[in-house]
């Protein structure tokens, strides 16, 4: 076990040293460098925070469109097989198995949730 | 200290005395302007009978060789300024003794800072005369046929359909560019081209498409356009593409309601369009395109992040840029979306 910080709180202070950068440098590219630094390092607390839940939800509904399959046990391992999975998904899309208009619903369904939820964690603006 | 005459100016040197004559009098050496990452641009004033001209100097040397794109760009845009779009005015383009091309064109002022134009208060005068400007310039440029230029322009193959042969290019880049799949752009490719397939548009003649038309790529000051720049996509194709790159998302920077560049509704657009064109905007192959053009830009950022994840240019710029192909994702679905309730 760590002391504190925890992991979030050191890259929270982190993030908040680049964003008060991003605000006092004088050079415009700089300024945005640092931005950028800022919101990555807020990208990754979100996802740690909630990567786990967002890859058991498309866990699910990759099963729902490709067949249930035996849940990997680790996180590294969930993370590969949903890697795997989606490429297969995507083979059967240029297959033609979603052309038809149910399960072209199917598919609309589970794409919209994996993509709300992966912006939910790279750039939550734009779910508004 | 870069002092006149060492090798950095060298080049500018030497593509002034190409275009005006070896005897050409500098009038203010050559200074550094802020740049791409492919180009360097300079600024230089000349003096010729009494008459100063101030210039910028746009050299390649990184892609050395690549002249075709600059004698397009020069053929482009100066046929279109002739025709009255506000473009700078072209001096010249070549290559100088090592290889290296180059563009000069008439310096122009103003900004081309999106943000600001968008937002700041003092320039709300400029955003209301801006639409039309816009509007009128891509009729223009629309109003130029491939066989009205001295340079091959990269054209869809014969009978093709414009759309098909952008979709058809964006595909081979997806291939190319993508460190992992993605079903949302590989089912967004086939769903459009479906629905090219099954309602083929009305044939017509390829026009000159502009390639890359967005706020950024615009000059502008508090009375409106100053210039289109950034010439370097221009090929023949369907001027829906052009109108329709205009309202991809990103280029709204943050302006996500006003779909056309955060300036105005994407309706207004297209009524700016009918107006100076007097010709109707097909509305449904028009949303085709708009989905196309979020796909292309996806496929900008999956480019963008292997630059960086394969080494060719190290940057946490373009890392996180990797993060921003969902929200691109997410806009693709929405305008399905829209498309299929529309139907």
């Amino acid at each position: 076990m760590q002391d504190r910080p925890t992991a979030d709180e050191l890259l929270e202070a982190i993030e908040e040293f680049l964003r008060d950068r991003s605000k006092k440098e004088p050079d415009r590219l700089l300024r945005f460098q640092f931005l950028v630094a800022s919101n990555s390092l807020a990208i990754l607390r979100r996802e740690w925070e909630n990567e786990e839940q967002a890859l058991e939800a498309e866990w699910a509904g990759l099963g729902a469109l490709l067949g249930t399959a035996g849940r990997p046990g680790s996180l590294r391992a969930l993370r590969q097989a949903v890697l795997e999975r989606n490429s297969l998904l995507c083979q059967r899309i240029g297959e033609g198995a979603f052309d038809g208009e149910a399960a072209e619903a199917r598919l609309l369904a589970h794409l919209l949730e994996a993509t709300e939820n992966k912006v939910r964690i790279a750039t939550p603006a734009a779910l508004q | 200290m870069s002092m006149p005459g060492e090798p950095e100016t060298a080049a500018v040197r030497e593509a002034v005395s190409a275009v005006f004559g070896v005897g050409v009098e500098i009038a203010r050496d050559p200074w550094k302007l802020a740049g791409g990452t492919m180009h360097d641009m300079w600024a230089v004033d000349i003096a010729r009978g009494g008459e100063r001209i101030e210039l910028v100097v746009r050299t390649s040397p990184r892609v050395r060789d690549d002249l075709t794109v600059a004698r397009r760009e020069f053929e482009t845009m100066s046929e279109s300024r002739r025709r009255g779009v506000i473009a700078p005015a072209v001096h010249g383009v070549g290559a100088t003794s090592s290889g290296e091309p180059y563009l000069v064109v008439g310096r122009v002022q103003g900004e081309t800072s999106p943000r600001p134009l968008l937002r700041d208060p003092e320039l709300a005068e400029a955003r209301r005369r801006i639409l039309p400007q816009l509007a009128a310039s891509l009729v223009t440029i629309h109003s130029i046929r491939p066989a009205d230029l001295d340079v091959a322009l990269d054209s869809p193959a014969p009978g093709e359909e414009p759309l098909l042969a952008q979709l058809r290019g964006l595909t081979l880049k997806y291939d190319e560019d993508r460190l992992e799949r993605h079903a949302v752009i590989e089912w967004a490719l086939r769903w459009v081209r479906r629905q090219v397939q099954a309602s083929p548009a009305r044939a017509s003649e390829p026009v000159l498409v502009h390639g890359d038309f967005r706020v950024g790529n615009i000059m502008y000051d508090r009375d409106g356009l100053v210039a289109v720049l950034d010439w370097e996509g221009a090929h023949a194709g369907d001027p829906l593409e052009d109108l329709a790159w205009f309202c991809v998302r990103v280029w709204r920077f943050g302006q996500d309601r006003l779909e056309a560049g955060g300036l105005a509704q994407r309706e207004d657009w297209l009524r700016a369009y009918e107006e100076a064109s007097g010709r109707e905007v097909d509305r449904p192959r028009f949303a085709l395109w708009e989905i196309l053009c979020n796909i292309r830009w996806a496929v900008i950022t999956l480019n963008q992040v292997k630059a960086h994840i394969d080494g060719t240019v190290r940057s946490q710029e373009l890392a996180a840029i990797g993060r921003r192909t969902g929200e691109t994702e997410l806009e693709i679905l929405r305008l399905v979306q829209q498309y299929k309730d529309g139907h």
